[in-house]
């Protein structure tokens, strides 16, 4: 089967009948960094392909400045519009979103481990359901 | 692989959400993210002007996209950066993107503003390409949304973006760019405009995804100056976090802005002022790009 890869564009040719996670393996192609094409759609990874297919691994990954904030361009020290507040999610939904009266937390006692946790160790307040913004949709295995 | 949702056949996988989804499904979970976003974040509303930061690459234009779709008022801002063919296809597939979607597309080329394009600025700073790119585009993005009257500029950074940039500031303990990292930044000074990330819940894989799906065309060929961008090793070793343990990327980042982002917020805010020559916001006395613009016009 033929298999066409970007950036250098190029084909190359590998052996079918096979799922696709197994021809990206042998290609040494992390699944989480193309596209697998095949036509007009896109294929998972458990699919079968055979002699006769012809697949597009088209990369996902863009960098340099493209879409950097932080990590590009700050190297001179001065910011242009970066020193600004951040606004606060709407009341109530961020999950780490401290709940409680605001009291400082105690501090470990001089000579003590800094990792070790001293405070209180209490649970935090759970968001209601579905307002969790860094709650995942599954149980990612 | 069956689509969570109706069972049919799925078209792609998600496993940080042990989930898959066929393409009307997944185009729904695409745009209920961006949805989401909007709202936990209070981007922006349906009645205000927003301008959509657009490289011709794979998130910007699917940004725009959802946006358009979504009923905003949107127009689309290129930033021509004078990079040889790269800009000038990226430039056309904007171009092409705004007239099929009957949307206005603001052109401003970094050369007439600077000097000199950034092939040019690259060889005159010394620096990375990256660095006075970069500048260059946030220094220009909210100057263009203040002189147009735009109040908000979307950009199209999504959730590899976002955690490969926090892994490098993390990497190198940089605890004044921490907390500037957010999905929303404020417009805390009257020539800010708000800026924001409506894709930042999105990883690069699923806003490629529904480019695809979505039929945008959009320039797969990266950026030739992007090689050996630190924040694409970044993203290399979080991939293969990600492989190893799906999620990573999404707790990483997360787990940053909902647990740890506020304890590295300063006490005092910083001063911003005036740039004395441009007006800008600056923490100086003369903005970052005006010295650049000198230092291009001093060697060029």
């Amino acid at each position: 089967m033929k298999v066409i890869l970007r950036n250098p564009k190029r084909e190359v040719q590998v052996a079918g009948g096979r799922r696709v996670k197994d021809v990206l393996r042998e290609l040494e192609i992390i699944p989480e960094t193309v596209l697998v094409i095949r036509g007009d759609t896109l294929v998972t990874a458990d699919q079968m392909v055979t002699d006769d297919d012809t697949i597009e691994l088209r990369p996902v990954m863009s960098g340099g400045s493209a879409s950097r904030d932080a990590s590009c361009g700050e190297a001179s020290g001065e910011m242009i519009g970066d020193g600004r507040a951040q606004p606060q999610p709407a009341a109530g939904e961020a999950s780490g979103e401290m709940i409680g009266d605001g009291r400082a937390q105690p501090q470990p006692a001089a000579g003590e481990a800094s990792g070790e946790m001293i405070g209180d160790g209490r649970a935090q307040p759970q968001p209601a359901t579905g307002e969790a913004s860094g709650e995942m949709i599954g149980d990612a295995s | 692989m069956k689509c969570r949702k109706c069972g049919r056949g799925a078209v792609i996988e998600l496993r940080r959400h042990n989930a898959a989804f066929c393409e009307p499904d997944f185009v729904e979970f695409f745009r209920n993210q961006v949805r989401e976003a909007i709202r936990k974040h209070r981007m922006f509303t349906p009645e205000e002007a927003v301008l959509v930061a657009v490289s011709g690459g794979k998130d910007s234009l699917a940004l725009w996209e959802v946006l358009i779709e979504e009923g905003y008022r949107t127009t689309g801002l290129y930033l021509d950066l004078g990079i040889f063919d790269y800009s000038i296809e990226s430039k056309a597939r904007c171009e092409k993107f705004a007239t099929a979607h009957g949307v206005p597309l603001i052109v401003t080329a970094v050369a007439e503003e600077v000097g000199a394009p950034v092939p040019i600025i690259k060889t005159v700073t010394r620096r990375p390409p990256c660095s006075g790119c970069g500048l260059s585009k946030r220094y220009l993005m909210n100057r263009v949304a203040l002189e147009r009257g735009f109040p908000v500029v979307a950009t199209g950074h999504n959730l590899d973006d976002e955690a490969a940039t926090l892994f490098g500031s993390v990497m190198h303990w940089q605890t004044d760019a921490l907390p500037r990292q957010s999905p929303a930044l404020a417009a805390t000074h009257p020539k800010l405009v708000r800026r924001v990330k409506p894709l930042y819940r999105l990883s690069e894989r699923e806003t490629a995804a529904y480019a695809f799906l979505r039929r945008i065309d959009y320039i797969v060929e990266e950026c030739p100056f992007a090689a050996g961008a630190t924040s694409i090793a970044h993203k290399e070793i979080l991939s293969r976090m990600e492989e190893a343990s799906p999620g990573a990327k999404h707790n990483f980042l997360f787990g940053f802005l909902d647990r740890a982002r506020a304890a590295f917020e300063r006490v005092e805010a910083v001063a911003l002022q005036e740039c004395a020559r441009c007006g800008q916001v600056t923490t100086g006395t003369v903005c970052a790009f005006c010295k650049l613009a000198d230092q291009v016009k001093r060697a060029t």
